[in-house]
């Protein structure tokens, strides 16, 4: 049997979820609605518009820990969420 | 500071969770096409895989980033306590530690609003308290 993780980190006033299973890998930023997977492609992407969930940004890193840490450091030390910032950081 | 709470369940157990939360799987089908949540989403995927993989084995954790949280000697041991000697309601839980119930009774409502106990209902009106993870990581 092997073993999946589910992760929720509450910072500021987010929270990160990040959920890991043999179909793939997804990190759910909430309230700002942003999700970062590799579900269906087989490729890391975000989706930064969740009004437009077809649309998707590749992102270079697979590691989905890694991308977590990015995320979290953001968050943590930016005040203001802006989500193309977010992009310009992982993609 | 860091507070991670961990836990193991089942890809049965999360499945339950999450019909406590959605009802059904066409339900939670239904409201995330209705609000493009991205959790939902997620939730949805996770569902489907779980489905198939009741037996999995899935760890959970919970990490709380605050420099608010204040945990005293006397939290550890009600949390210990709970843990290792299941009581059966807070004034039995009381009764163990040998304090008096009006003292513990705050301390056990703020670990349950910070979300390292829940309660379930037990015999006249008692609650009895249980640990909600298997461990608490604190990091600092």
């Amino acid at each position: 049997m092997s073993s999946k993780t589910q992760n929720k980190i509450i910072l500021n006033d987010r929270i990160i979820y990040h959920a890991i299973t043999s179909n793939g890998w997804s990190i759910v930023i909430m309230p700002v609605n942003i999700l970062i997977d590799n579900y269906h492609l087989g490729y890391p992407h975000i989706h930064p518009d969740s009004e437009n969930h077809e649309f998707k940004i590749k992102i270079k890193d697979e590691d989905s820990e890694k991308i977590k840490e990015l995320i979290f450091d953001y968050i943590r030390f930016t005040k203001k969420f802006n989500v193309e910032e977010l992009v310009e950081l992982i993609k | 500071m860091i507070i991670t709470l961990v836990k193991k369940q089942t890809g049965r157990e999360f499945i339950q969770d999450m019909e406590s939360t959605y009802k059904s799987i066409f339900e939670l089908e239904k409201t995330f096409k209705r609000t493009n949540n991205m959790k939902m989403y997620v939730d949805l995927e996770n569902w489907n895989y779980y489905i198939n993989h009741l037996d999995e084995t899935i760890e959970l954790s919970e990490s709380l980033i605050t420099d608010k949280l204040s945990l005293s000697d006397l939290d550890f041991i009600i949390l210990s306590t709970i843990k290792e000697k299941s009581p059966k309601s807070i004034r039995d839980l009381a009764k163990i530690i040998n304090k008096d119930v009006g003292n513990i009774q705050p301390k056990v409502k703020k670990l349950a609003d910070q979300g390292f106990i829940k309660f379930e209902s037990g015999p006249k009106n008692s609650k009895i308290p249980y640990l909600t993870y298997d461990e608490i990581k604190i990091e600092i």
